[in-house]
This record gives C-alpha cells, sequence and structure tokens, in this order.
C-alpha cells in the first residue's frame, strides 16, 4: 500500500488531552503532519482540519482508532491525494 | 456535600466493593470520605502493587478494579500497572489526586502530570477542574474502562476540587455522556457470509484465541464453532485463561515459547479464525510468515486491530461472543461439511511425544520446571486461579500448566511485567476469597513486588506463591546464552537472599523444598488449610525454556528441547501440506 496525503475533518472535545491524545496517536501511526488548523466551534467543542501523510493502511488505523475514545465526536477522510513528493 | 463524597456515594452503588491504594496529601479527602464508606481499602505497600491488584481482581470479577494513589510520586508509581493493564486489555480506574488548583502548572511540590505521563496507554484520562464534574466525570471513567475493549482509565483530581461542597447528586450524573458507552458494532452479513464461504473452502482451519475472548464470555462459542468444523483450538498467552485445555481440541498456546503441536497447527492451516487477539509478534512472529500460504480471519472488538499487524482476508468487527453466534448460525445454514480430525490426532501425537519426553527426563540432581508447574496442576483445584511472574517460570506455566476452567490463569502478557505476580495474585484472591489463588514465581520477579506478602497477612488473603528459585534473572541469561556467546553479565542473583526468612519476616510461613514430595506436601497442606505460604523451589540456572522460536523468527524455526526429535515426527506425522 502506497503513500498519500490525507485530509482528516475531526471534531474533539475542548480539551488539552483530546489535542495531546490526538497528537500522540499520529505518533503512534508513524503519520507526518503537514498542516493543522484547530478552531473553536463551541467552548467544549473543537473543529480540526489536518493534513497528514503516510500510508494508507495507518490512516485507516488512525480513523478507527480515533473514533474509541471519548475526546473525539467525529472523524471524516475528506480526500485523498497520491503526492508525488510524499516521501 | 463535598464533591469527593458524592463521587464515593456513586461509586458505592455502580457496586464498587474495595479500592486499592496509599493515601497522601492530594489523596486524603478521598480516604477520608472513605472512611463513612462500605467500600473497603486496601493498604498496599507501593502504587505499582495497587495497580497490579486492581489488575488481578478486574480480570477475575470482570468488572473495573479502582486503584487511588497521591499526586506526584503516588501517582508516577502507578504508570507500570496502568500500562500493563492497557496491554493485556483490562478494566481499571485509576484515581490520582492532584496539588489544589491554584499552584497546578507551579512545579508544586509533588506536582507532576500524570495525565499527561498515562496519556497515550488510557482510554481516557483527565484532570478534574470543576467540581460539579467529578462525579460524572467518575461514572465516565468507570464505564468507559470496561465498555467496549476494556482498558485502563484515570482520574486526576486536584485535592481542593475534592473538597468543594457542591450540594446534591444530579441525577442527571448517574448517566455516563454517551461517548463514553462504546457499543460495539454489529458484525456486517456480507462478511460473515465471506467468512462461512472461506471456511467451506478450505481443509485445515485453526482457531487462535486471544484475550478478547476472556471479558466477552466467549469460550463455549469458540468451543462450539472448533466442534461444528473440527477445528484444533490454540491461543495467545492472554487467550490461555480462556479455554479449557482437557478439551480434545485444545492444544495450547502460540508463538516464542509457545507448544509446538499449537505452533503446528498455525504452520500447517489453510485457514486462521483468528479471536479477540492483536496478533502480536511474540504470537505470530514475522506478519509476512503468518500470512503467507494462509487465509486469516480477524474477529475483533476493536476495529483499528483489523489489519494492525496482519491484513485479513476477512474482518468481522463486534464482541466476540456474538460474531462467533452469527458465524456459527451461518455455517449451520451453510450446511457445512466438517474438516477431517485426523490432523488433530497427529498434532495431538506430537502432543503426547513432547510431553512423554519432558516427563521421561530424570536428574536426581535437580527438580525441573516443568515437572513442578506439572505437580501444582494436579495438587490444586480446578477452580484455583494462578498467576505469573515474568521470566523462563512464566513460559514453564505457559508450556505445562493447563487451565481447566475458563478465568483461572493471569499473567502479564503484554508488556511482560516481572513482579505482577503477587500483586495480581493478591487482587485475585480480594476478588475471589473461597477459591485457592497461586503464584508461580520468579525470585527476580518476586523481589520486584514481595512487600505485597504483607497486605496478604494483614487483611487475611492467603495466596501460595511458589518460587522458581534459580538464583538467575533466568530468561535474560538464556537469551545471553544462546545469542550472546554465554557471556553472563548481571544476570546472577546473590545466592545469600534466604526466602523462607525474608517470608517469615512479613508473617507468612516459608518453606524450602527439596524433592518433588516435598513440594507435593507442603503444597497439599496449604491448599487443604488455606494457608498463606510461600514455597522456595531450588531450580538450575542452566536450565533453559524450550521450545523456542528466536526473537525475529518464522513459528517453523524453532529449537526443541535438546535431544527431542521434534523435527522428525512433525515432518513424518503432521505436515503432510
Ligand atoms: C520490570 C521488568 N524489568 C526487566 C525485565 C526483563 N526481564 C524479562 S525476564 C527477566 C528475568 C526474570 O527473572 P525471574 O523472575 O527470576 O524469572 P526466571 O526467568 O528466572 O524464571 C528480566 C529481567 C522485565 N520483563 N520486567
Amino acid at each position: 500500500m502506497g503513500m498519500a496525503r490525507y485530509r482528516l475533518q475531526l471534531s474533539l472535545n475542548n480539551q488539552p488531552e483530546a489535542l495531546g491524545k490526538l497528537i500522540l496517536l499520529i505518533k503512534q501511526a508513524r503519520l507526518s503532519l503537514i498542516e493543522a488548523n484547530i478552531k473553536q466551534a463551541s467552548p467544549e467543542i473543537l473543529n480540526a482540519q489536518l493534513l497528514i501523510d503516510g500510508r494508507e493502511e495507518k490512516i485507516q488505523w488512525l480513523l478507527n482508532k480515533l473514533i474509541l475514545f471519548p475526546y473525539f465526536k467525529s472523524v471524516d477522510l475528506m480526500s485523498i491525494e497520491v503526492a508525488r513528493d510524499v516521501q | 456535600m463535598k464533591a469527593i463524597n458524592l463521587m464515593v456515594k456513586k461509586m458505592e452503588e455502580l457496586g464498587v466493593e474495595v479500592i486499592f491504594g496509599i493515601p497522601g496529601g492530594s489523596n486524603l479527602p478521598l480516604y477520608d470520605a472513605l472512611y463513612d464508606s462500605n467500600i473497603s481499602s486496601i493498604l498496599m505497600r507501593h502504587e505499582q502493587q495497587a495497580a497490579h491488584a486492581a489488575d488481578g481482581y478486574a480480570r477475575v470479577k470482570k468488572r473495573p478494579g479502582i486503584v487511588t494513589a497521591t499526586s506526584g510520586p503516588g501517582a508516577t508509581n502507578l504508570i507500570t500497572g496502568i500500562v500493563n493493564a492497557a496491554m493485556d486489555s483490562v478494566p481499571i480506574v485509576a484515581l490520582t489526586g492532584q496539588v489544589v488548583r491554584a499552584f497546578m502548572g507551579t512545579d508544586a511540590f509533588q506536582e507532576a502530570d500524570i495525565v499527561g505521563l498515562v496519556l497515550p496507554h488510557v482510554k481516557y484520562a483527565a484532570t478534574v477542574t470543576d467540581s460539579k464534574r467529578l462525579v460524572k466525570e467518575f461514572v465516565n471513567a468507570y464505564n468507559c474502562a470496561y465498555s467496549g475493549r476494556p482498558g485502563p482509565t484515570l482520574i486526576d483530581i486536584p485535592r481542593d476540587v475534592m473538597q468543594e461542597d457542591i450540594g446534591e447528586l444530579d441525577n442527571s450524573d448517574a448517566i455516563p455522556d454517551p461517548a463514553f458507552l462504546w457499543k460495539p458494532k454489529l458484525p456486517i452479513d456480507a462478511e460473515l457470509e465471506k467468512a462461512a464461504s472461506l471456511i467451506s473452502s478450505v481443509n485445515r482451519v485453526t482457531i487462535l484465541v486471544g484475550g478478547g475472548v476472556h471479558f466477552s464470555g466467549a469460550t463455549s462459542e469458540v468451543l462450539k464453532l472448533a466442534e461444528l468444523i473440527n477445528a484444533p483450538i490454540v491461543t495467545t498467552l492472554p487467550g490461555k485463561t480462556c479455554i479449557p485445555q482437557d478439551h480434545p481440541f485444545v492444544l495450547g498456546s502460540v508463538g516464542m515459547h509457545g507448544r509446538l503441536e499449537a505452533n503446528m497447527a498455525i504452520i500447517n492451516s489453510d485457514l486462521v479464525i483468528a479471536v479477540g487477539t492483536r496478533l502480536s509478534d511474540r504470537a505470530i512472529g514475522p506478519p509476512a510468515d503468518f500470512k503467507k500460504g494462509r487465509k486469516i480471519i480477524h474477529i475483533d472488538i476493536d476495529a483499528s486491530e483489523l489489519g494492525k499487524n496482519v491484513i485479513p482476508d476477512v474482518k468481522l468487527i463486534g464482541d466476540a461472543k456474538l460474531v462467533l453466534n452469527n458465524l456459527i448460525n451461518k455455517l449451520i445454514t451453510h450446511g457445512l461439511s466438517r474438516k477431517d480430525v485426523e490432523w488433530i490426532d497427529k498434532l495431538r501425537d506430537l502432543k503426547n511425544a513432547y510431553e512423554e519426553y519432558m516427563m521421561s527426563q530424570t536428574d536426581e540432581s535437580r527438580l525441573n520446571s516443568w515437572k513442578i508447574v506439572k505437580l501444582i496442576r494436579e495438587e490444586i483445584p480446578r477452580s484455583a486461579i494462578v498467576t505469573t511472574g515474568v521470566g523462563q517460570h512464566q513460559m514453564w506455566a505457559n508450556l505445562f500448566f493447563k487451565v481447566l476452567e475458563p478465568g483461572t490463569y493471569i499473567t502479564s502478557a503484554g508488556l511482560g511485567t516481572m513482579g505482577f505476580g503477587l500483586p495480581a495474585a493478591f487482587g485475585a484472591k480480594v476478588a475471589a476469597p473461597d477459591r485457592i489463588v497461586v503464584n508461580i514465581d520468579g525470585d527476580g520477579s518476586f523481589q520486584m513486588t514481595c512487600q505485597t506478602l504483607s497486605n496478604i497477612v494483614e487483611y487475611n488473603y492467603p495466596v501460595i506463591t511458589v518460587i522458581f528459585d534459580n538464583r538467575a534473572l533466568g530468561m535474560v541469561r538464556q537469551w545471553q546464552d544462546l545469542f550472546y556467546g554465554k557471556r553472563f553479565k548481571d544476570v546472577d542473583l546473590t545466592e545469600t537472599t534466604d526466602f523462607v526468612k525474608l517470608a517469615e519476616a512479613f508473617g507468612v510461613e516459608g518453606v524450602f523444598t527439596q524433592s518433588y514430595d516435598e513440594v507435593r506436601m507442603t503444597l497439599r497442606r496449604a491448599v487443604r488449610n488455606n494457608d498463606a505460604i510461600v514455597i522456595d523451589v531450588p531450580i538450575d540456572k542452566n536450565e533453559k525454556v524450550f521450545p523456542m522460536v528466536p526473537p525475529g523468527r518464522w513459528l517453523a524455526d524453532y529449537i526443541a528441547p535438546p535431544g527431542f526429535d521434534g523435527h522428525g515426527k512433525i515432518s513424518t506425522s503432521v505436515i503432510t501440506k
């Protein structure tokens, strides 16, 4: 399975633990974070858009894993692009 | 009412019976609330031991074990126990005291960011800064620990949050937030169809059982499936507890120190049905080899496990019991023909040959670990619970201890935590005081957590410990022997430590044994009287555990016990593929 660039849309608790867990899971999956856009949707909820490079099976793992933790409300894979410059 | 008193009241309502821990400045309000509660508290001697005790308790009760520690060093001492619980998917809830809110973030006395420290390894951890949220956070963490795939959670509570008056319990606090009540997915019918057709299309199917079967309570479904299709059952290390080994289809554990016949059942299979296992390297060897030449159906409640280590041909997401029931129904409607049972007979021949060979080894000058393990099985009731430390003795127990009733074997599998055995045994005894609990330990492992002996006496939860005393960190010594040219470095333990005196210092009887008969009679007496005892059994430090698959190698590359012509037997009687 090849490398690709993924855009994820997440809704998560506005808690440092939630952000911490997100980064730790990206680390565990050995994915690289290219861009992160995080905004408060309400005092309790953050919306995050992430651009991530990595292997498809690892992204799949991340998507499946994130939803198991109560910190995360929703996770959607928005787009995939197989970029030539993705290492 | 103070927030912490309301939380303790809620714990009582949820049926919490016991909490393992150690008090300190930051969790004192919790202890003060426990003073007036019917929840018993057990004062451990080290927080790591408290976490392992909660772990042992949880595995027996199949409900969360609760542990508490103060801020700073108390909390950091919990970490090994928390990670151990995560690796073996055991529900424990840790309640840590934290410095008061005004001091948080100032490197205050005994301040440690315990949430940050455990975050990679827990299902949920949070610091509660709003006292009105405390009860709800506990209810959430409690539910989260056991719903879906079980695991540890942690609630970190600043002392002043515990002490704030918040009025009365709000009814809405009783119900966990929906995100914490994780409902497993239902298996997809098309995938079940695919699985059933795959099973129908192959000759040799092996069922590989992991620890997920324990918390799911899916033992009878596994047996039913095996009987329906004539499939041998093998287990991972955590899966060993799930399956009674006196069933004729059960062949024992696979992996680095797995039984030859169990590994052969994988090697010679056309299809493996893996249930509730993460297919770790210790169990299956390199994933590419595991995948080569066979199909895989993977059943797990945690979708992220499917494809993480091995990409399966069929993914069945859901609770093991439910998925297996659905699969069995599907196979029955398919009108499935049974597989050839001769294969299992051949694997059983190999099993008998290995056992006969090992039991025929006679050397009057020393006691053999495998014979001691067999003797323990003979002397304790079917329902007795066995725990282990980590090392060679653990692997001998894995090879020779036969689980007869589900849920009676507790070991630190994923993390391999030396020192797990005794506190886990204590926690198991607290959960099941009417059952015999035996800790099979190594002298190295035992010395890491032996203070739990004082709890055994103080709270009168008698546990039997059998120390496989080789005066060495035996397993590491074995690796230095086999893979580092016998350059033994820091693996021999002093001859002067006296385990009999050590046990007696804690108020537990200690017995040094020199013959199988002595071990047998001492054990028999302790079982009969339900006594706490430490039985010190001398073992030769040069004894090595075989079979062994060298690290990173495929299961077929095993090293057989010296002198056992496993390969000849296997190639003539088993491998016919
Ligand atoms: C806490 C911890 N430290 C180190 C290790 C590495 N280790 C694995 S087995 C082992 C030796 C265990 O010795 P002992 O408990 O005496 O058991 P034996 O192998 O001799 O049966 C060691 C040091 C470990 N698993 N856990």
